[in-house]
């Protein structure tokens, strides 16, 4: 392919909006199913999501890429205050006691989601400003981080990462750090500081474990994963109050009903897969998969790796150092965030509430991402010159 | 340069990422393929399982009928009225749902206080449904009172005035004017009260008002409007079950649920036969699993025991979603119904026969259709009652039965006694058939026998004289039999009652004992071993020979039909829920009596003789429509039991009576058993019995007098078998030859 003179016409980059289409019409689709088992409204609501996440993707596509990175921080600073009003002022779902949501009028705003993209955007900024110093000859400096120079990124990071474990939002925090991992990975980063990374990292999580940062039912999702026989038994009474057949069970069985080609369009139990919790947030893929067999979900996990395959090339292909960084964040928010969701609907993976990335119901995740691709199309375009 | 190298380490990245990010995705279609394609139909059936809930749909139990289709077993359905007080918790709910309730079952205030305390109490305490407790069945098409069908209220049976019902004290009253005199239902003077409100009727007690209050405790009265009366006690009820269901809608909460119960309409006239039914117990369950639910019940005895697999059907099973509004999964398989029975046994005749042993202590009687082998009536004294038994066993009746020194519950027709001299046929074709003695040879007896140094009695202390063997079937000579049993032998007597049919099953569907034929090997066995006088006593059917009044009647059949010794039947065919027949049962000859017609001549003349010789020991059971033939038997059965009152020991000391006969001697198409445990002599005491049946067998026209054609009396040997065929192919039920 002819380098350098992308345009919105470039092939890959019509595949790569076909595929959005594409996975915007499996969202409404699976929405849709998901109020036909479950009941709600979910489906006429994603719609307006989808119009108005439209909007913002054109929007985002079309801006001056330098006005983007000119308001980094302040995205990232908005995040942050936003999630502070969340832990004060945020409301929670019916029966949970997560802060999630600053309840706004007709909507709720999801501030942990937008804070996935403002991080990348600081971090982008920061690593960008970073090694454009010119230390010296006035090269940019292209040694990798080493141990000292992963603090202020690190502290980028950091900030809103206490904010959302309060919420608590494991999975969002975790998100966190495994794309701003994989950004410094594409930056570079010395043997010994990831060494040292790791090995903190097996500190902290034990004592995260013991201190009780990590909360009991993060707990016992794990145990849920890892023992066969987990059952939570009432201290008083002796009573088994949960079982492993819950949730994620339930999912598997959801997925194994699908078979090879699937129970077709709501052709699943209405009354057992309406009962799966959160049918329209995180667990939507077991009812596509359901619906839809092994054949659905190859097709569909192959519509997601070309998003992320094509996220990569358009940061690869970015002149820009801070496009090619925004565009590594959001491949790898991407692709994370799918592998997480699916890997624990799934039961490989503990559950720790990601939705997936598109398919799942939410306002303010769905706006993230065409916010996300929005930015990602216009870096494409311009092949990452500011 | 520095550029360049920075350039490739970033591809490098890159590509490390690239990879990354395959490798997860493809890790995930990995998981995928191991969920959907690898363990799919495992998850798939665990799915289904944790989330359905199984309903048994229970099979209807097959009826039990008569050759003639009559009734002898059937279900019939009771209701329960269940409510879900959860349902109900919301008064607002609650209250109509009460006052329909109250309305439709008529319940009184205090009743509808009681059935709402009970839902509250309920709802503090427990979960789920409760059955509710009227004090009596809901009323759907039968009587609760005494079972009959209930018939429409038609304009004549109406009563004349309108019936009210107090709400409060639940009396019903009629409306009547003041100037009213005399009870309308049977014309007596009433009795008014003091301010002439009310009136009661002196004779029937029924209530009369002026005016719609209550004259007790002034409740407002409402009108009953009651469709359907019960021809016999001429109460009136509602169709309540109907009601109910139409209601459902507006009845959260509130269900109906519909149980078979086992009935006997005739409870006493063949409870033997027929069997009870129980609950199912730990090791039914085991023996055959997943076929009885813990509340299941099992036939225990007769038929119902006998035929359970065939007469239990089914279960059905419908698969509901868990907490849904019921609706079905896929796999729904509905019950089979058990098949019908319809037995060889006429309930008329059965009737007759319980008649005719209704004096008698213990004992039974059989009938037996010597051309089939058709068991035509089998009755037991005395019985129980399988409806009691059924519904679960009251202590007392349990008591009572244990304590009877009668065994109820047993089946003496189908239990080995000591034959008696009923048993002579044996010895008597055991001796022509061996050549020992020919029709005319003649013995002496001079009332007893002097034999190994003990001295045998016959019944008749001052003997027979010389008697040839039709004689001696007679006068039930004993001597005459001492010595021809002596001559045959044990062992060859033995072989002769085992062709008989003796000692072996009578082939009968329901569990039978077999007796004993005892053989010289037999006696070995025993303390005393064999002595040569055991084979006298054989000859007689005493000693250790013991037999059913079933077989008893199958070889007599077999005297009587020629030689050809028939399996004894009880089940003429199944049929399914429309009453077609599903399988029917053919007569099946199991042996051949190894006996010449001239032989067989011989046997017969003597048994006519027992009966209509003057001086013949059964002359009690004869006819003078019919030329019956039989045979008597006295066993001596003297026995003793701990703890016998007087009057048992008594009873225990007398012989037990035999008489079997058939009819009519030329063309026999019944055979009669009858054996009185302890009943004393067979001639003066069974045969009598017998006689009674007979006459109703001719009276009910079951006897079917075959029209005289020309070369008739040639076809003697194959008649009966003939006729057999005839009628078990065509006119079983029907009757009668064409």
């Amino acid at each position: 392919m002819k380098r350098g003179q992308s345009s919105f016409l470039d092939r890959t980059n019509i595949l790569a909006f076909i595929v959005m289409l594409a996975l915007a019409a499996v969202s409404l689709l699976a929405q849709s199913n998901a109020n036909y088992y479950a009941g709600g409204d979910y489906y006429q609501r994603q719609v307006i999501w989808i119009v108005i996440g439209g909007a913002v993707f054109f929007g985002a596509a079309i801006i001056d890429l330098r006005l983007i990175e000119r308001a980094a921080y302040m995205f990232y600073a908005v995040c942050v205050a936003l999630l502070v009003l969340t832990l004060l002022i945020g409301t929670a779902e019916e029966q949970m006691e997560f802060k999630r949501w600053i309840h706004l009028g007709a909507f709720n705003i999801q501030a942990s989601e937008f804070a996935k993209l403002g991080t990348i955007l600081a971090l982008a900024r920061y690593i960008h400003a970073d090694k454009e110093r010119l230390p010296g000859e006035g090269q940019p400096d292209p040694s990798p981080y080493d141990l000292r120079d992963l603090l202020k990124p690190a502290a980028i990071v950091m900030l809103p990462m206490p904010l959302i474990l309060l919420q608590p939002d494991l999975g969002t925090a975790l998100m966190l750090i495994f794309v701003a991992a994989t950004m410094l990975l594409i930056e570079g980063v010395r043997r010994r500081a990831i060494i040292v990374s790791v090995l903190s990292l097996l500190v902290v999580i034990p004592v995260a474990w013991k201190t009780g940062l990590i909360q009991e039912y993060q707990k016992d999702r794990i145990y849920k994963l890892v023992d066969q026989t987990w059952e939570k038994v009432d201290e008083e009474t002796g009573m088994i109050i949960e079982t492993r057949t819950t949730q994620v069970e339930q999912a598997i069985w959801a997925i194994g009903s699908g078979g090879f080609l699937g129970q077709g369009n709501r052709g699943a139990n209405k009354a057992r897969l309406g009962k799966l919790p959160e049918l329209h947030n995180d667990f939507v893929a077991p009812l596509v998969a359901e619906e839809r067999g092994f054949i659905g979900m190859v097709a569909l996990l192959f519509l997601f790796w070309i998003m992320v395959m094509w996220a990569l090339r358009t940061a690869q292909d970015s002149r820009s150092h801070f496009c090619r960084l925004v565009a590594v964040g959001i491949a790898s928010l991407f692709g994370w965030q799918v592998f997480i969701n699916i890997g624990m609907v799934t039961g490989m993976l503990p559950v720790v509430g990601l939705p997936l990335p598109f398919l799942s119901y939410g306002g303010s995740s769905l706006i993230m991402w065409m916010l996300s691709l929005g930015i990602l199309f216009n870096i494409a375009v311009k092949r990452g010159r500011m | 340069m520095i550029a360049d190298t920075e350039d490739m380490r970033i591809r490098r990245r890159f590509a490390i990422v690239v990879v990354m990010f395959t490798v997860l995705f493809v890790v995930l279609m990995g998981r995928f393929f191991w969920i959907q394609i690898v363990r799919g139909d495992e998850y798939r059936e665990r799915a289904r399982v944790s989330f359905t809930t199984t309903e048994r749909l229970p099979a209807r139990r097959g009826k039990i009928l008569d050759q003639n289709g009559e009734v002898l077993a059937k279900n019939v359905a009771a209701f329960h009225l269940k409510i879900l007080p959860h349902a109900l918790r919301d008064p607002a709910v609650r209250a109509p749902v009460m006052n329909r309730l109250a309305a439709i079952l008529t319940l009184t205030h205090a009743e509808k206080d009681q059935l709402e305390h009970e839902i509250e109490d309920h709802l503090e305490n427990k979960q789920g449904w409760i059955e509710i407790e009227l004090g009596r069945p809901l009323v759907s098409t039968t009587c609760p009172y005494d079972g009959n069908d209930l018939a429409l209220v038609t304009p004549e049976t109406a009563a004349a005035n309108a019936l009210l019902q107090c709400p409060v004290c639940g009396i019903v009253h009629e409306a009547v004017t003041g100037d009213a005199e005399r009870c309308p239902h049977d014309g007596a003077r009433l009795t008014w009260d003091a301010d002439k409100h009310s009136a009661t009727c002196p004779k029937c007690k029924r209530s009369y008002v002026t005016a719609p209050v209550c004259p007790n405790d002034g409740g407002l009265l409402q009108a009953l409007d009651h469709n359907l009366q019960c021809p016999e006690c001429k109460r009136r009820f509602t169709d309540e079950v109907a009601v109910l269901k139409s209601s459902l809608s507006e009845l959260p909460g509130v269900h109906i649920e519909t149980e078979f119960v086992r009935t006997y309409p005739q409870p006493f006239i063949a409870s033997h036969l027929l069997g009870y039914m129980n609950l199912v117990t730990a090791e039914d369950r085991a023996a055959s699993p997943g076929v009885y639910p813990l509340d299941a019940r099992v036939g225990r005895a007769g038929v119902e025991a006998a035929l359970e697999s065939v007469l239990r059907g089914r279960a059905g099973e419908a698969e509901y979603f868990k907490g849904a509004d019921k609706s079905l999964v896929r796999g729904f398989r509905p019950a089979e119904s058990g098949l019908d029975v319809r037995l060889t046994i006429d309930a008329k005749l059965q009737r007759e026969v319980r008649q005719a042993m209704r004096y008698q202590r213990s004992g039974a009687a059989v009938a037996l259709d010597p051309r089939t082998g058709a068991v035509l009536a089998l009755y037991s004294t005395p019985g129980y009652d399988p409806n009691v038994w059924s519904q679960g066993i009251p202590k007392d009746v349990w008591e009572e039965t244990a304590a009877n020194p009668y065994h109820p519950m047993m089946n003496k027709a189908l239990t080995a006694f000591a034959p008696g001299s009923v048993y002579k046929i044996v010895t008597s074709l055991a001796g022509l058939d061996l050549g020992l003695v020919t029709p005319e040879d003649t013995m002496h007896c001079p009332g007893y026998y002097e034999f190994a140094g003990r001295r045998f009695r016959c019944h008749a202390r001052s003997g027979h004289g010389y008697v040839n063997m039709e004689e001696a079937i007679k006068g039930s000579c004993d001597v005459y039999f001492y010595k021809l049993g002596e001559k045959i032998g044990m062992d060859r007597l033995a072989h002769y009652g085992e062709m008989f049919g003796f000692g072996e099953a009578t082939g009968i569907e329901i569990g039978e004992r077999t007796g004993r034929v005892p053989t010289k090997a037999f006696h070995e066995t025993t303390p005393l071993g064999f002595q040569p006088g055991l084979t006298l006593s054989t000859a007689i059917g005493q000693g250790a020979l013991t037999a059913s009044p079933l077989q008893v009647a199958r070889a007599f059949a077999a005297v009587a039909n020629g030689g050809h010794l028939m399996q004894a039947r009880l089940v003429d065919a199944y049929l399914n829920e429309n009453g077609q027949v599903v399988q029917r049962f053919l007569p099946v000859e199991e042996a051949r009596l190894a006996a010449t017609p001239e032989e067989l001549a011989t046997i017969r003349e003597g048994l006519v003789r027992v009966v209509n010789d003057s001086n013949g020991t059964g002359k009690e059971a004869r006819l003078d429509t019919v030329v019956v033939a039989g045979k008597t038997g006295t066993a001596e059965a003297a026995q003793s039991r701990p703890g016998a009152d007087e009057e048992l020991r008594r009873w225990l000391k007398d012989d037990h009576a035999w008489f079997a006969a058939y009819a009519p001697a030329d063309d026999p198409q019944i055979v009669v058993v009858v054996f009185l445990e302890h009943g004393r002599g067979g001639g003066h005491n069974a045969a009598p019995v017998a006689k009674v049946i007979l006459e109703a067998w001719l009276r009910l026209g079951l006897y079917h007098p075959r029209p005289i054609a020309p070369g008739d009396l040639e076809d003697d040997e194959h008649a009966g078998h003939d006729h057999g065929g005839d009628l078990d192919h065509e006119h079983a039920s029907a009757g009668g030859p064409p």
